[in-house]
């Protein structure tokens, strides 16, 4: 109750000393140790940010790469789709001209064939024709012919030779 | 809560601990305790009270930066000191304890060491000039400019203090003329609101004046 509420003490060099005291005691305890944590964790934040943009940034390379990649393998193998396709066209318009001229050679061979056959036909035709004139002849030696009857049998044969051929 | 000061010890008939002093012991070992426990702990993903210190931080970091200038950043810690000090002091009446603000050797230690603080680094920064100063415009205007330096921890430490003791003295009248409900009015405007106020024109012209003294 001394001295009333506006007087100077020792009150005034405890404040002074307690401010001081506060002043060191925020700085050691408080600031220092939330100023660095803060600037730390903003750090990080940047670092990692930083890193995500540029790890970002390669995956979208990496991305437009491997598009391009399976672009091209799609157009390989659309090529390759279309070299078969002609390919076999080709192996099947071959093999339909290969058949046809097969096919030609053997109607051709057929043909010589049948036509050697008629020429051989017709040698030995001639031949029994020979050798039927020969017998007419013979016969005709053998029994006394008139002219009439002569002309008879050349007749006769010439028929048959006819039916014959 | 009382008008007069409590004095516990006394050195030669002068008060030599007072309840001032018990009190500012209190809120520095509360304050060093809170600050330990934020801080021991802290994580990427902040908790409230880690959040509180934070906002804190960015707050005072604000409040310098743009007061003060960013080459004057290395105020901050003695700016959140303050600040922290005249705040958790202006707010103790909501306890029912005497502010330690209410009491003219607080405020006059407080703006003593800003006046102490604003010499020191206007001698630093401008060395002779700084002298020079008081005699311009014109020489005989050093008494003049003298007063108006002086004037400075005298008007800081009584605003601090009159508010303070104004608010106590408020309130021990509401609580004899309307005990009931009414007092919680007068707790959140002369001790929430007058506190936080006088604490940040405290913190404030004490930013100025290291700021007009250095550059």
């Amino acid at each position: 109750m001394e001295g009333g509420v506006i007087t100077i003490n020792w009150t005034l060099l405890w404040q002074g000393l307690n401010m001081v005291i506060i002043y060191l005691l925020v700085r050691r305890y408080l600031y220092k140790p939330m100023a660095n944590f803060m600037k730390n964790r903003q750090d990080t934040i940047a670092n990692n940010l930083k890193t995500a943009e540029v790890e970002r940034d390669e995956a979208q390379k990496l991305r437009a790469q491997y598009e391009e990649s399976i672009e091209s393998a799609k157009q390989e193998a659309r090529e390759i789709i279309n070299n078969a396709r002609k390919r076999s066209e080709e192996i099947i318009s071959e093999g339909r001209r290969a058949a046809q001229e097969q096919g030609e050679q053997i109607i051709e061979k057929a043909k010589q064939d049948l036509e050697q056959e008629k020429e051989k036909v017709f040698k030995e035709l001639k031949d029994e024709i020979a050798l039927i004139s020969v017998r007419i002849a013979e016969r005709i030696i053998e029994t006394k012919i008139d002219v009439a009857l002569q002309r008879q049998l050349v007749d006769r044969y010439l028929k048959e030779v006819k039916k014959v051929s | 809560m009382d008008i007069d000061i409590r004095t516990f010890v006394e050195l030669q008939g002068v008060p030599f601990i007072t309840n001032t002093v018990t009190t500012t012991w209190i809120i520095m070992i509360v304050m060093f305790a809170a600050s330990m426990s934020v801080t021991r702990k802290l994580n990427m993903i902040p908790g409230t009270a880690q959040q509180i210190a934070e906002l804190l931080m960015e707050g005072i970091h604000w409040l310098v930066d743009n007061t003060m200038g960013e080459d004057k950043m290395n105020f901050a810690p003695f700016i959140l000191a303050l600040s922290l000090f005249i705040l958790i002091s202006n707010f103790m009446g909501l306890i029912a304890v005497r502010h330690p603000t209410a009491d003219l050797n607080t405020t006059f230690a407080l703006a003593g060491i800003t006046f102490l603080l604003v010499q020191y680094h206007g001698l630093r920064a401008k060395k002779l000039n700084y002298i020079k100063g008081f005699f311009q415009p014109l020489p005989f205007l050093f008494p003049l400019n003298l007063i108006s330096e002086l004037a400075l921890p005298i008007s800081l430490s009584f605003r601090l203090f009159g508010n303070m003791l104004g608010s106590i003295v408020i309130m021990i009248m509401m609580y004899m003329f309307v005990p009931i409900l009414v007092p919680i009015i007068g707790h959140i405007y002369f001790d929430l609101f007058i506190g936080l106020i006088q604490t940040f024109i405290f913190v404030m012209l004490t930013m100025t004046f290291i700021t007009l003294a250095m550059d």
